[in-house]
């Protein structure tokens, strides 16, 4: 029914008041000529009030002729009133013309310009570079081709290994890749020293090219030069080449690390309180009745916003708050498993940092109980690694 | 011979188990409480007021009284009326 009353009022009725004696063949009339009748009520004796569309109001006079009756218009409804009431407000009607073109105008232009995936590439360089291709705030966006600038910026920044440019609305997002760097490396026709990368005892050197400068067991430090490029010999020339070489040293390091006596196991028992809160501003309202009742728990917090529309945000919250109810059980470890764990946690920690061919060949423990059941575990590794580190010598430098 | 092809329609209707308002162009009455009534298959509408409402059919005149009587939609098929229904009769 309501699909039907809907229809009717777009396709516009009148409320028509019909005078007269006989009004029932006016009816019957009416629906052998189908015009679609609705919603009639009895006035009174000789007046009925009813609903007719457009179309079926222009039928009315051929049957107005026919019996003597008058029928008059009370109302006008539906869409085609409504349209032409609003028609009628010239300026209105401009206005909201103007409003929508205005719209429509802004929408196409680039009024923010956003940089993502850049780590080490400041964001301001690349919206500089940008620019100078014609991509920045303000810009009609038929006018840029996002493709052309995309090339163009690969081209100009060599930090740079891919560039991806959407248009979302009005913004511009620049999604950059950048290039890891690899080492520098020397050509093999300039001449260069290998020196340390850090400090360390030798313990294995094998010299291709160069004159070695220590040799094994000797203690280095950082920076000192292992493999000289530089070559005196008596009687002869000094040349100057390339070394090359592997310089394997012992290296340490030491890693502190603390480790609780205490181990304490949480353990989620499946029962779960959801506690739902609206924040409006800075004003927070808890929807929920029940306060949590759980002794340990622990919390995972979703925050909903309502819509997150270009660059803004309305200030409504829907915070969900999620307790889990634990089982805590806590015991204590013997002091050697605390030992274990801590060289444990060290040994991943070490891995983490240093470069994967390096191997650890032995390991040293130092540990003390500290008060408050804990441990303080002082972990040195000894490792076997290549320390060399290719460096160019400057010969103008050197001849000064 | 209008009574004679009536019993034949009507022998045809109960030996097909067609629906008899469809084959004897009968009137189909349905009530919702006492709001509503649809009267589909009627033969015009005879008198209406707020209290009383008459309609042809070909079962004889349908009488429907009761208080707040409105004809929701007529066309030639189908009225709808609305109100406060108390009765409804056939007068032969």
């Amino acid at each position: 029914m309501l699909a039907v009353r809907v229809w009717n009022f777009i396709k516009g009725y009148v409320v028509i008041k019909v005078e007269g004696i006989n009004l029932e063949r006016f009816i019957n009339l009416a629906i052998t000529n189908n015009i679609y009748f609705w919603d009639i009520e009895r006035i009174n004796y000789t007046a009925l009030k009813a609903r007719v569309g457009l179309k079926g109001y222009k039928q009315l006079r051929r049957i107005r002729k026919r019996i003597n009756c008058r029928v008059s218009i009370l109302e006008k409804r539906g869409c085609p009133f409504l349209l032409h009431r609003i028609l009628k407000r010239k300026t209105l009607v401009a206005g909201g013309i103007t409003a929508v073109i205005i719209m429509y105008i802004l929408t196409s232009f680039v009024w923010v310009v956003e940089v993502q995936g850049n780590e080490r590439v400041p964001a301001d360089r690349i919206l500089r570079e940008l620019e100078s291709y014609g991509l920045k705030p303000g810009v009609f966006k038929p006018l840029v081709d996002t493709r052309e600038v995309e090339t163009k910026l690969l081209i100009e920044m060599d930090q740079l290994i891919w560039v991806g440019i959407n248009i979302l609305g009005t913004k511009a997002v620049v999604e950059i890749v950048e290039r890891t760097e690899p080492p520098p490396i020397i050509d093999k026709s300039e001449p260069c020293n290998i020196v340390a990368k850090k400090d360390g005892i030798i313990s294995n050197i094998y010299v291709y090219q160069g004159k070695a400068a220590v040799k094994s067991g000797d203690t280095v430090k950082a920076g000192q030069v292992l493999i000289g490029g530089i070559v005196e010999e008596p009687g002869r020339p000094t040349r100057v080449v390339h070394a090359l070489g592997r310089v394997e040293a012992r290296t340490w390091y030491q890693l502190i690390e603390e480790q609780d006596l205490r181990l304490e196991t949480r353990e989620r028992t499946g029962r779960l309180h959801k506690n739902v809160s609206l924040k409006v501003g800075s004003y927070t309202v808890n929807l929920s009745r029940r306060d949590c009742e759980f002794e340990n728990f622990d919390i995972q917090t979703d925050t909903n916003r309502l819509v997150d529309w270009r660059n803004i945000t309305l200030p409504v919250e829907l915070i969900i708050e999620k307790y889990y109810e634990v089982l805590v059980e806590e015991r204590f470890i013997p002091v050697g498993e605390a030992v274990e764990l801590a060289v444990e946690k060290a040994r991943q920690a070490l891995l983490a940092m240093l470069p994967q061919e390096v191997e650890i060949t032995d390991t040293k423990v130092k540990y003390n109980e500290t008060e408050d059941d804990r441990i303080g575990v002082e972990v040195i590794f000894e490792t076997l690694e290549d320390i060399g580190m290719e460096e160019r010598i400057d010969i103008n430098n050197r001849e000064d | 011979m209008e009574a004679k092809s009536e019993i034949i329609k009507k022998g045809i209707a109960d030996l097909l188990e067609l629906p008899r308002d469809i084959v004897l162009d009968l009137p189909k009455i349905t009530l919702v409480g006492n709001l509503q009534l649809y009267i589909e298959n009627h033969k015009g509408i005879i008198e209406y007021s707020t209290g009383l409402i008459r309609i042809n059919t070909k079962s004889g005149i349908l009488v429907v009284t009761g208080s707040d009587l409105s004809i929701r939609t007529i066309v030639i098929e189908e009225i709808i009326v609305a109100g406060r229904i108390d009765k409804v009769e056939f007068l032969q």
